[in-house]
């Protein structure tokens, strides 16, 4: 039980001060960018907030769900930004795109696509996991069985 | 059939058919009864033939010794054996003997013969009665059935005298109490002993006196019996048994000398020929036996012998022990009769043993008289006897379930009784020392055997032990007649028929004369053979028991005798764990039934290989069957951490999802795919 805790504890504290110098860092590059490209920076801004979100409110260690929220949010916006890039890269271009709803659709479906991956791939392991157990009881408990047949019940006592 | 079976079992030795349908009563005695006898090869010999009634122990080991002589004053044994008279009591023994054809002797001096005197009675009786008993001793055996109604006219000319059968029943049964030796005559009739020359002799002089007297001392009531021998333990035989009669001083010479209560200078053949030839001599005129300086007071008798006051001590078993303690015994025998051995150790007895009453009061008492009048019989509680009529004794008790008797001569033999009278033999005399040690080292065997409680010891084992040609007594097969082990086998296969699977196949008596034919001496040889902790190796000692038996007889084949085995030994069968095992068992079992082999059986069901087998395959299969338990119990403790690892690694599927879709983006995007 002790070890148990030993060992969330170890897994907590780094995966802590990572998530922290991680936002640190997100915060930092959207500085930076909303410095040096603020049309970037909008879009980034409005369309990765429920990466942000996933980001500022996980705590689990390595931090899979904001990873995967966050791949998958990226994965929509990219497409907006490559528009805003390829469109001269304007902030009058970016607010057209994050004014259109269908922009948001997109950054934000991919990013719903993340949560529901999020929430139902550890279902299905959840699942998988119950299953292979209690098949695993099955095959032992068949084989108790088995010695009570050859052996009677008495060996059970 | 069945009459043709019926036939065959009244046929002796192949040649003597027993009549059951035509009864000779005026040869009955106690005990026997007489059927005509039809000599098959040779129609004109009259014979008889004696069947000991059931319940009686016969001397069948001497027949052959027997049927051997031929002495005018024996009637001829012809042949012995065993036949079923059809009377629905089973097989019983039979002797086939020559037919007296002049009737009874006594009954011919009661009526006819009044007129006989001193000296034609001898000429009559003495001359063909002791050679006859010299014929006897001859072979090493003694009659012990000389008796008034078993004395015949050979001829119906009624000028030839002859004793008759010796071997229906136990040595001195039949004898009447006067013709035994005063101390058989104390011993229960059963248990008087084989005795030897030295009492044939005895009962012959009885014998004369009686038919001078023409009547037998002592047969009136039980208390003239009791008044007899009373008269003959203060008095002596001779005394008591001629009752004061006048006989011509030769005759009374002769009767002191084979009436004399002393077994040493007791005559025997050579004097009572030298009396017949003429050379008159005269027998001792008093009893030897050491008389007390002053006699022993007890019931308001006076007794002067040690083996007067022995006698009526048992008579009153309750009051002797108080008595002997309070009226100082051992002072009396070391200073009235003069044997300071024999005093200190009935001393000895008494502080040592037990006198509150109850078992261990009786066998004070018993080693007391025992120490008391070593010379007589043993004596406990109701039971008196002969150390040489133990066997037939304890044969009686069986064959008439008598319960206590049984339970005194085993306590008897626990308790050393004989050993205590052996111990106080002359050690001066060297020959009867080395006698009385063999003897104790035989009675010590004895005891060994009634100590032992496992099935095929105790007082059963004794039984077959000191009568060898005893049948096997168990109900199962008494009615057959058993005396040989192949026999028993054969016995049980028939009776196999009728056993109900509730009925074990061995018992006590059939373990008891199994051990006894087999000479198995010591228990330690029939471990592993015999325990009798639980149903199961009840069931298999039964089996095994028999097996053995048969070893020794692999000719014999007992189908169904198997058939009943095989049917109880379910309990062993089921104490095997595995089931492969037992439903192998029980086929190979159903298998070997029809071998009639015993020892198929028990190599299926007694297999220490297998049983070790199935023993450490048990052990295997509990910690198999913890081990599984713990696993699951394992199992459902981690379930909760497992599904947690798994949603863990869900995520991380989730994660990797991600980034392939990234990845696929981008590609898309950067080959121009995508927008």
């Amino acid at each position: 039980m002790a070890k148990k805790a030993a060992a969330k504890r170890r897994a907590k504290g780094p995966a802590k001060s990572s998530g922290s110098s991680s936002r640190l860092v997100v915060l930092v590059v959207m500085v930076v960018l909303a410095l040096v490209a603020t049309p970037t920076a909008l879009v980034l801004a409005i369309g990765m907030a429920p990466s942000l979100v996933a980001l500022f409110l996980e705590n689990r260690p390595g931090a899979y769900t904001t990873k995967c929220i966050a791949a998958c949010n990226l994965a929509g916006v990219l497409p907006v930004l490559r528009d805003l890039w390829l469109g001269g890269h304007l902030l009058s271009q970016a607010r057209m795109l994050v004014g259109d709803p269908l922009v948001w659709l997109q950054m934000y479906g991919a990013a719903g696509v993340g949560w529901s991956l999020v929430w139902l791939a550890p279902l299905v392991a959840g699942v998988l996991a119950d299953a292979a157990h209690d098949r695993a009881i099955v095959k032992l408990r068949s084989r108790q069985e088995k010695l009570r047949e050859e052996w009677g019940d008495e060996i059970g006592s | 059939m069945a009459e043709a079976t019926q036939g065959e079992a009244t046929i002796v030795g192949g040649r003597y058919r027993v009549m059951p349908e035509i009864r000779l009563e005026e040869f009955d005695r106690t005990h026997i009864e007489a059927f005509a006898v039809e000599d098959m090869r040779d129609r004109t010999r009259s014979l008889i033939g004696l069947v000991a009634r059931r319940g009686r122990p016969v001397r069948d080991e001497w027949m052959s010794a027997i049927r051997r002589i031929d002495q005018p004053g024996l009637l001829r044994t012809i042949d012995g054996g065993v036949v079923d008279p059809g009377d629905g009591q089973g097989k019983r023994y039979a002797v086939i003997m020559e037919r007296p054809q002049g009737g009874r002797v006594m009954d011919w001096l009661r009526a006819e013969g009044q007129s006989l005197d001193d000296l034609e009675m001898s000429r009559l009786l003495l001359r063909p009665l002791a050679a006859a008993l010299k014929a006897v001793h001859d072979v090493r055996t003694a009659h012990r059935a000389i008796a008034p109604d078993n004395l015949y006219f050979v001829d119906s000319a009624r000028t030839r005298i002859a004793l008759g059968d010796c071997l229906c029943g136990p040595p001195g049964e039949s004898q009447p109490v006067a013709f035994e030796s005063v101390e058989r005559a104390a011993a229960h009739p059963a248990g008087r002993g084989d005795g030897g020359p030295r009492e044939d002799f005895f009962a012959l002089g009885a014998l004369f006196a009686a038919a001078l007297a023409r009547k037998v001392p002592g047969t009136e009531s039980p208390e003239a019996a009791a008044d007899l021998m009373l008269r003959r333990l203060e008095r002596g035989s001779y005394v008591a048994l001629t009752d004061r009669a006048r006989f011509g001083s030769d005759v009374g010479g002769l009767l002191r000398g084979l009436l004399s209560d002393n077994a040493e200078e007791r005559w025997g053949f050579e004097e009572v020929r030298a009396w017949l030839d003429g050379r008159r001599s005269i027998g001792a005129m008093h009893s030897t036996r050491p008389q007390a300086a002053r006699a022993f007071t007890f019931k308001g008798v006076d007794h002067s012998n040690t083996m007067s006051l022995a006698t009526a001590l048992a008579q009153h078993w309750r009051e002797a022990l108080r008595v002997v303690i309070e009226e100082k015994l051992d002072g009396w025998v070391a200073r009235a009769i003069g044997d300071e051995r024999r005093g200190s150790m009935i001393a000895q007895t008494i502080s040592a043993g037990r006198t509150d009453g109850g078992a261990g009061a009786d066998a004070t008492l018993a080693r007391v008289l025992a120490a008391l009048d070593p010379e007589g019989p043993l004596r406990l509680r109701h039971v008196s006897v002969m150390k040489d009529g133990l066997g037939t004794l304890i044969a009686v008790s069986f064959l008439d379930d008598d319960r206590d008797t049984r339970q005194a001569l085993a306590e008897m033999l626990v308790e050393g009784l004989p050993i205590t009278s052996l111990g106080l033999v002359d050690t001066n005399d060297a020959q009867r020392r080395r006698l009385a040690q063999s003897e104790m080292a035989e009675f010590m065997r004895l005891r060994g055997f009634v100590a032992e409680t496992i099935m095929g010891f105790g007082l059963e084992r004794v039984l077959y032990d000191l009568n060898p040609t005893l049948p096997c007594l168990s109900p199962l097969v008494a009615d057959a007649y058993p005396q040989t082990v192949p026999a028993l086998l054969m016995a049980l296969d028939q009776r196999a028929a009728k056993a109900g699977r509730g009925t074990a196949p061995v018992d006590r008596h059939i373990a008891a004369f199994i051990a006894t034919k087999l000479g198995i001496s010591y228990a330690g040889a029939l471990k592993g053979v015999v325990r009798q902790d639980s149903e199961a190796s009840e069931r298999l000692s039964q089996l095994n028991l028999l097996s053995l038996a048969q070893e020794t007889q692999p000719q014999v084949l007992v189908p169904a005798l198997s058939r009943w085995l095989v049917q109880r030994l379910g309990p062993v069968v089921q104490s095997y764990g595995a089931k492969t095992t037992r439903a192998w068992m029980e086929k190979e079992l159903e298998r070997a039934v029809s071998t009639g082999n015993l020892n198929a059986l028990r190599a299926i069901v007694d297999n220490p290989d297998r049983r070790m087998a199935d023993d450490s395959g048990m052990a295997a299969a509990r910690t198999t069957h913890a081990q599984l338990g713990m696993a699951m119990r394992r199992y459902d403790e981690t379930r909760a951490a497992r599904r947690a690892e798994a949603q863990h690694f869900g995520r991380q599927v989730a994660a990797m999802v991600g980034y392939t879709l990234l990845l696929s983006v981008l590609a898309a995007l950067t080959f121009g795919s995508v927008g």
